[in-house]
């Protein structure tokens, strides 16, 4: 048989046609995505994705919150790496008010989102592993996620989400021991980098099993609006960093990398160089890294430090109507992206003057991406379904907002 | 061994049977994969080899429900998921425990909204809650230790 | 986007565009439903700039000035990577064409927005996509409360919930206005 059938008209037969619920509760779905697949014997006709087992209603939250307050919402949608969030949201609030970001504050931005990138695509590479049988990959690969999530915690006292961005700014500066905790961590990956390129990239099962499997060429990618490592695995070097740059990732040397093959496995290597050039851009912003201040002066958006608090009634006035009111940005519309490590993250906000936003639109890169599945998986055998969905990478916290 | 009301006079035997049974329900608890969110990654990260679940008797996650005996609720529970939770905690065969893992299961968490349950208490029995947002692994082994504790004391015969 | 393409596009679609507005560097053109499904054709066949990707479809709904929703097309155009907007205003239960057929991958995005605003889209069915079959009501509607549920304490202490801690001041005041 082989690998993906391509008459499926000839299999439509009204007797061998069984409908099977490859249900929210599942162990290789990443996450709660219900697929109700029609098959006959293994080959899959059709698949219809369905999704929402995880809405949260964050869009209607957040309109109820002032600015400061939606960060915590908001970092909780891709849940894997919530900073990409957070500067999504600052960076279109921080243009619509015209605030300028402290050069410090920037760079430490890029560090803590590139961390956060590497740290995804181990957490990827993890559970697609596992979900193929190969645990010991995901043994590997968290506990080098550890190390990130370490860093995070010594920084800002959460694991996951490091919750420190605030407008204008950062609400706190890096720690004594984070930059040579993150240079011995760099310095540390590429060993384990090349320890997974050896097990896997070769690897005749894992290449027999991702190569030629859920292809989603330009043409594809173009209807369906992919983005990220998708559509780089197809061809086209399209990267929100490169092509609309925040926050002075002009600066820095990256590469883009791209496959033409537009199969599971050029999304693989797609993402193992992407771990490697994030690498080499911490180590860029580390060697350029300067002191100084790491949140704006402008005492209408940004907290005052605390030791000014005792001598100034002004800055005494800031903080209470920061914290009792928030701050109003001007009335209009804003639409920013960000590059999270699944593709173009926008929001879209709509602002009325008031203290609360009107409404805040979050365009997640996962909700297309599990929408053409439907296009893509039908001719595939049932265990392959497993890896189209994890070649993707949905998280359905972020499809399902 | 065990906390027993002195008032209930066991019958001949059945003290060390019961201890036995306990001690064996409780360090081979194996939980039925419901990672549902963020709470998931952190629950991941506890089976992972740095706070390794399996030594306290977590060995192995099961996809189904039959073959499982606790339920680790990690995440927020949507209005949708409800009646899949539902069902799942069903299916699990007796005797059967939940923990709800994370602020959201708990009690709603940071979302008060028309589209969160809140609280998984509302829909299944919970014997232990964990808090955080996500809890630290360490949150959550504790909480492990906290219900093997709790079927530790718990009867055998009779009411639980 | 460069203003000279800004007049390239104009000089196209002007006759079907209602106004323009300008936010933040995006150019979004406001028309009426008659011709979306033609200045979409437009924008994406012209041989002189192609918008063939549409990144976004959302809406924001109104009660002031008056009870309608405001769709937001956002089109990309994949070779020199410049955007632009095309807002569309719709009533309460008027239909608007579905654009499924230009874009596939619209579809989705057409019943979110019907399940969270009840905007009718003519074409493929529209079955709910984020709530569950059997849900009333649409939630993002401004007219659709947040639902929150209160806590009582012991003593009959109830807390504020959380939407009403830090209440909604409407118009900035004079001292902090930007």
């Amino acid at each position: 048989m082989p690998k993906i059938v391509t008459d499926l008209k000839s299999l439509e037969v009204e007797d061998e046609v069984m409908e099977l619920n490859l249900g929210p509760q599942h162990p290789s779905t990443h996450g709660v995505l219900r697929l109700r697949l029609r098959l006959n014997g293994e080959v899959v006709l059709a698949v219809e994705p369905v999704i929402g087992y995880l809405h949260t209603g964050v869009e209607k939250e957040c309109e109820s919150r002032t600015y400061t307050q939606v960060f915590t919402l908001v970092d909780r949608l891709d849940y894997l790496s919530g900073p990409s969030e957070e500067q999504a949201f600052a960076g279109i609030v921080e243009k619509m008010m015209n605030i300028e970001v402290p050069k410090r504050a920037q760079m430490i931005r890029i560090i803590l989102l590139e961390l956060a990138r590497i740290g995804s695509h181990l957490l990827w590479l993890g559970t697609s592993a596992l979900e193929l049988n190969m645990s010991s990959i995901y043994m590997y690969c968290l506990t080098e996620r550890e190390h990130i999530l370490d860093l995070f915690e010594a920084m800002s006292g959460a694991r996951m989400f490091p919750s420190v961005w605030r407008i204008g700014g950062l609400a706190r500066d890096l720690n004594e021991g984070f930059i040579e905790g993150a240079k011995s961590f760099i310095k540390k990956l590429p060993s384990l980098w090349k320890d997974l390129d050896h097990l896997l990239t070769d690897n005749y099962t894992w290449c027999e099993r991702l190569q030629g499997i859920a292809v989603i060429d330009e043409k594809t990618c173009k209807q369906y609006m992919c983005t990220g490592p998708v559509i780089r695995a197809a061809g086209v070097p399209y990267d929100i960093r490169k092509v609309y740059p925040y926050l002075g990732y002009e600066n820095y040397k990256f590469d883009v990398p791209t496959y033409k093959e537009a199969d599971s496995y050029a999304r693989y290597k797609i993402r193992m160089q992407e771990i490697i050039e994030s690498s080499s851009i911490i180590e860029q912003v580390i060697a350029a890294l300067t002191p100084g201040p790491v949140l704006t002066d402008n005492r209408k958006v940004a907290l005052p430090p605390r030791s000014e608090l005792a001598r100034s009634m002004e800055a005494v006035i800031h903080q209470f109507k920061l914290v009792s009111e928030g701050f109003h940005p001007p009335t209009g519309e804003i639409y920013g992206c960000v590059e999270s490590a699944r593709g173009e993250l926008g929001m879209y906000l709509v602002s009325d003057g008031s203290n609360k936003p009107y409404r805040l639109r979050v365009r997640s890169p996962s909700f297309p991406h599990v929408q053409v599945l439907k296009k893509v998986l039908p001719g595939h055998h049932i265990a392959d379904v497993v890896v189209g969905i994890a070649s993707v990478d949905p998280i359905l916290g972020d499809v399902d907002r | 061994m065990g906390l027993r009301d002195s008032k209930d006079k066991l019958p001949f035997m059945i003290g060390p049977l019961e201890s036995l049974v306990q001690w064996a329900r409780s360090n081979s608890l194996w939980p039925a994969q419901f990672g549902l969110a963020c709470c998931a990654i952190e629950m991941m990260s506890t089976a992972a080899s740095r706070y390794d679940m399996a030594r306290f008797g977590a060995e192995v996650f099961r996809a189904s429900p039959r073959q499982s005996d606790v339920m680790i609720v990690a995440g927020r529970v949507s209005q949708k998921m409800a009646p899949v939770l539902k069902e799942i905690y069903d299916q699990m065969l007796e005797p059967k425990w939940v923990i709800a893992m994370g602020d959201c299961a708990s009690c709603g968490g940071i979302y008060n909204n028309y589209a969160i349950i809140q609280g998984v208490d509302k829909i299944v029995p919970v014997d232990v809650y964990v808090a955080g947002c996500p809890p630290r692994p360490e949150a959550l082994l504790h909480g492990l230790i906290m219900l093997q504790e709790k079927i530790q004391n718990q009867r055998l015969l009779g009411e639980k | 986007m460069k203003t000279l393409e800004e007049d390239l596009i104009m000089q196209h679609v002007t006759a079907f565009t209602v106004k323009t507005e300008n936010h933040f560097g995006l150019l979004s053109l406001e028309v009426n439903k008659e011709n979306l499904k033609k200045v979409l054709s437009i924008l994406m066949n012209s041989t002189q700039f192609g918008f063939d990707v549409l990144m976004d479809l959302t809406a924001i709904d109104y009660l002031t000035p008056k009870v309608q929703s405001k769709l937001i097309y956002l089109l990309h155009n994949s070779k020199n990577h410049s955007r632009l907007q095309i807002a569309l205003y719709a009533e309460r239960g008027e239909a608007i064409p579905s654009i499924s057929d230009l874009f596939e991958g619209a579809n989705w995005y057409e019943r979110e927005l019907f399940d969270m605003f009840g905007i009718t889209f003519e074409g493929p069915p529209l079955p709910r996509i984020l709530m569950p079959d059997s849900w009333v009501g649409h939630p993002m509607r401004k007219d659709y409360s947040l639902t929150e549920e209160s806590v009582q304490f012991k003593h009959g202490v109830s807390p504020k919930p959380p939407s009403q801690i830090i209440p909604h001041f409407k118009s900035c005041h004079a001292k902090n206005c930007h």
